[in-house]
């Protein structure tokens, strides 16, 4: 198909604001900025362990008790969890798991995940804070 | 203004499963040879894409040529061309293989070989199926095999306009490119015409948008006769309205046709075959059952049920998937829980460009394969799961015969007269046609064509409806005369592009009436209520229509029959 | 009557290069599809509306368009399907537009001949020693790859496209894996250097959207992603194993 140079074609760019529109989109965006929150969270977290490793616990304490880090943190919690169960779904979309005549569905990689997740975080609690 | 012009070896219109295959088996006979595909869309959207069912070739021991050969002679009313039938059976298996091996996705046998079905009016199962989607595979397997061969030109969306015969031979064709709106001259030193059949003709018609018979008129408006225009099929199992094709495999794999009292009728007409009887008795028992008043009556007119509860979710799920995904979309219903509305409908013309065995048309340079060419190989009824078949044999010869023609061949001149029937096709067309102010929409004329056709061609007819057919269509060739086309742009001009094919549509549509009131007997799908027997002494013969002072004039020839003696026809 | 509104985007070049809007009042049925309605439309309103279709049963890839900014078969959409009695119809996106709803596919098409669509094999057998045989399982891997029918609603959705040009894109991705699954090909080594290249898989960042819009199910995402498995596991192999190994 040659492009007749007296009759252009319309070429249309892709808007600034494609994301906003349908909800996938949005939800997509929403996963990929997330990871953002990770990232910042463990920054400030490798920092605050600097200062402990390097003999002051006490900064390190009064860096987790300024409530800016506490704010911080408790948005990038509910941002992080949100990112890890969008991507826990996501590895059951693009990983199906075949057994026998079944395949897995993305709900059952979810749900896995989430309480592999649990008992990780479980056992890193107990072994710096329980034991 | 010099008309842009462009040369190959072939030139071969209609990019469908015959014309791609004519187009392989060409190039690996010569690979130097440069091959055009010209095609008025692109070749994935060609009507082979919508077969469903499956593709017939003797592949197992329990099956044999003879059975193969007999089954289809039988079917065609023995109207057909037993030397054609013999080819046909002897290539189908090298040609089911070969496509296999281009990567056919096959659906598969325990043993890992391809799998077979029963069809209509097939004594053993030798239908090859991949699911429910075999033009589907087809098409696709034999499409993106082309793009291998680097000498295969494509002009997509290229609509073809004229053949220019010059001093008795073909030189090549004339097309629009759709996309730009300019006349083009594309020479060549043979020509295949691939272009399918002609159901748009027709207002209930499983086939797409596209069919239009374009290379039928083609080759008629050069001299070449339309063979046995009269046997038009009728499939029994069309959705009422939209008229999508419900497959022949949904009966293949034990579905039931029932009337109003839930009774399988077809025990009063096919009793030895039943639901796997030939389609155009089918067709006129679903009809008989309508008009006795046992039939269903719909917002679409009456229909009966195509029943295939009893074969459970998994057969649908895995054998007709695409059935399932049909009647669910448009009709609103599950086949595992409730009966198909279903009613005959037009679906493939047996009849179309007279080809010998190697599709050579008798006009020297031209060639014709697949629906659009009758060899004949169907006579009067097509088997199911034939035609596919029938577009890679019939489509592979005319490829090597047209090859093994353009190697001793010169390239035609662009010179006169060539030039001059060029220019005058660009006036035809754009001074002319296009140029009209005022006059009748191209879309009124079209319908009131297909419910002409409809109404006084359909499944059974009479000398009355029959001539009151031929006045209809010269009345209506008279107003596209007079007709408008309203889109004057050059760029992507649709408008232009129905025109034309209902200029092409009226032509071959006036062959079916004047074939079908010359034939004063019933043969096949030709069914007439004054003349309801079968009658050899007169009629075994084919009608051949020729253009003639803008009218068919029909003469016949005669049927080769080798080794099967006509019999009646009883299933 | 039941009437129903539909808004097109117009584009014709020899009138102008600006795409307008122009709005029709169709009849209404409900087992009426967008597609009825574009008839409709053009049979007995204005005939120099522009759209492809052909078999209007949703396996010929014709009649792809934007409806109510969707990505979707013109044939296959119920106009019940949508919310209102007004339909906004938009060419696909990420095309150039020729005209209406016509758009320029060439950038497909010269994918598709990219990734080559075809069994690659060293040695051939020729058709009279029989099939190649193949399994049921062996079938299932690449079958449902292999159901594309071209329409491009994909690459419609696909904002990555929409952003660069350059990116191979589902379909041709899910084609591509369709041979490369398929028992009877031997053509990993010519295709693998084409699907990771840098804009083949790796442009992909999992928004999934073509997956969603496909019609035939073909899952062109999870294509990509085993491609990308496919690429990780081969270039590991090859470090590791550098001179043998299949």
């Amino acid at each position: 198909m040659t492009e007749n140079k007296s009759f252009p074609e319309l070429r249309r760019k892709l808007n600034p604001g494609w994301w906003t529109a349908n909800r996938h989109y949005v939800q997509y965006m929403a996963r990929e900025w997330t990871s953002l929150f990770v990232a910042l969270f463990s920054l400030v977290y490798i920092y605050g362990l600097s200062l402990w490793v390097t003999g002051s616990r006490s900064a390190f304490l009064n860096l987790l008790k300024n409530p800016a880090t506490i704010a911080f943190s408790f948005i990038a919690l509910v941002f992080t969890l949100y990112h890890a169960v969008t991507w826990f779904y996501l590895l059951g979309q693009v990983v199906p798991i075949k057994i026998g005549k079944t395949t897995s569905k993305p709900w059952q990689a979810l749900v896995a995940n989430l309480i592999l997740m649990l008992i990780v975080s479980y056992l890193v609690i107990w072994l710096l804070v329980l034991r | 203004m010099g008309l842009e012009h462009h040369n190959h070896d072939i030139v071969i219109v209609g990019g469908g499963a015959a014309g791609i295959r004519a187009a392989i088996a060409a190039i690996e006979l010569e690979p130097k040879l440069d091959i055009a595909i010209v095609s008025k869309v692109y070749p994935m959207r060609s009507h082979t894409v919508s077969a469903e069912g499956g593709m017939a070739a003797v592949l197992r021991d329990y099956d044999s040529f003879d059975s193969h050969a007999y089954d289809t002679i039988k079917g065609s009313d023995f109207l057909a061309d037993q030397d054609a039938v013999e080819f046909f059976v002897k290539e189908a298996p090298r040609e089911a293989i070969q496509l296999e091996h281009w990567g056919c996705p096959f659906s598969r046998d325990p043993d890992g070989r391809i799998s077979s079905r029963a069809f209509g009016g097939m004594t053993v199962k030798r239908t090859l199926f991949a699911t429910d989607k075999i033009g589907f595979h087809l098409l696709h397997t034999l499409f993106q095999t082309s793009l291998k061969y680097e000498n295969i030109r494509r002009y997509d969306e290229w609509f073809v306009t004229s053949l220019l015969v010059d001093n008795g031979r073909v030189d090549g064709v004339t097309a629009i490119e759709i996309r730009t709106g300019e006349l083009v001259t594309i020479l060549g030193k043979a020509v295949i015409i691939a272009t399918g059949g002609c159901g748009r003709i027709f207002q209930f018609t499983t086939n797409g948008w596209i069919k239009t018979g374009d290379g039928m008129a083609l080759a008629y408006r050069a001299g070449v006769p339309l063979k046995d225009m009269e046997m038009v099929q009728y499939h029994p199992t069309l959705l009422p309205n939209t008229g999508i094709l419900i497959t022949e495999a949904a009966r293949g794999e034990g579905g039931h046709l029932l009337n109003k009292d839930g009774e399988r009728f077809l025990k009063r007409y096919v009793p030895g075959k039943m639901e796997l009887g030939p389609r155009d008795i089918l067709s006129r028992a679903e009809m008989s059952e309508i008009k006795a008043g046992r039939g269903f009556d719909g917002p679409y007119g009456s229909y009966v049920h195509l029943d295939l509860t009893h074969l459970g979710e998994e057969v649908i799920e895995t054998k007709l998937p695409f059935v399932k995904e049909l009647a669910d979309r448009y009709v609103g219903i599950d086949p595992a829980n409730e009966p198909i509305p279903v009613r005959p409908g037009q679906h493939y013309q047996m009849g179309g460009v007279h080809t010998d065995i190697h599709g050579f048309t008798g006009l020297p340079g031209l060639y014709a394969a697949g629906e659009v060419a009758c060899v004949s190989m169907n006579g009067a009824n097509r088997l199911g799961s034939n035609s596919l078949t029938e577009c890679l044999v019939f489509g592979a010869e005319a490829g090597r015969a047209a090859a093994q023609f353009a190697l001793k061949q010169k390239s035609p001149d662009f010179g006169n007269p060539v030039q001059g029937l060029a220019m005058s096709e660009e006036t035809r067309i754009f001074d002319q046609l296009l140029k009209h102010e005022t006059g009748e929409r191209v879309s009124t004329i079209r319908t009131d064509m297909q419910v002409a056709m409809e109404k006084h061609v359909g499944i059974f007819r009479d000398e009355n409806t029959l001539k009151e057919s031929c006045r209809e269509v010269g009345e209506l060739k008279q107003r596209l005369r007079n007709g408008i086309v309203e889109d004057k742009d050059h760029v992507y001009n649709t408008e232009l592009v129905a025109a034309l094919e209902l200029d092409f549509m009226l032509d071959v549509a006036e062959t079916i009436p004047y074939s079908a009131v010359a034939r004063q007997e019933s043969r096949g799908a030709h069914y007439r209520t004054d003349f309801t027997k079968r009658d050899d002494s007169r009629f075994l013969k084919h009608s051949m229509a020729y253009l003639n002072r803008g009218l068919p004039r029909i003469d016949y020839s005669p049927v080769t029959i080798t080794r099967w003696k006509p019999e009646e026809r009883v299933y | 009557m039941d009437t129903a509104t539909i808004r097109v985007t117009r584009y014709r070049p020899e009138k102008g290069p600006e795409p307008f809007f122009q709005e029709y009042k169709v009849p209404y049925r409900n087992d009426m599809v967008v597609l009825d309605a574009l008839n409709y439309i053009k049979a007995n309103l204005d005939g120099t509306l522009t759209y492809r279709w052909s078999c209007r049963m949703g396996v010929c890839g014709s009649c792809g368009a934007s409806v109510d900014g969707t990505p979707k078969l013109t044939c296959a959409s119920f106009l019940h399907e949508f919310k209102g009695r007004t339909i906004t119809i938009d060419p696909l996106p990420n095309f150039p537009v020729v005209k209406d709803l016509v758009v320029n596919m060439e950038d497909f098409m010269e994918k598709l001949v990219r990734i080559k669509p075809w069994i690659i094999r060293e040695k051939e057998t020729p058709p009279e020693q029989g099939e190649y045989k193949q399994s049921a399982e062996e079938l299932e891997r690449y079958q449902q790859f292999s159901s594309c029918i071209n329409c491009m609603l994909c690459y419609s959705a696909c904002p990555i496209y929409g952003l660069n040009e350059k990116f191979l894109g589902p379909a041709a991705t899910a084609l591509a894996y369709r041979y490369i699954e398929d028992s009877r090909d031997q053509g990993r080594n010519v295709r693998f250097p084409i699907v990771h290249e840098m804009e083949g898989v790796w442009e992909c960042t999992l928004v999934g959207e073509c997956s969603v819009v496909c019609p035939k199910g073909v899952d062109p995402m999870l294509a990509i992603q085993k491609t990308k498995i496919l690429g990780a596991t081969n270039a590991i192999r090859s470090i590791l194993m550098p001179r043998g190994g299949r």
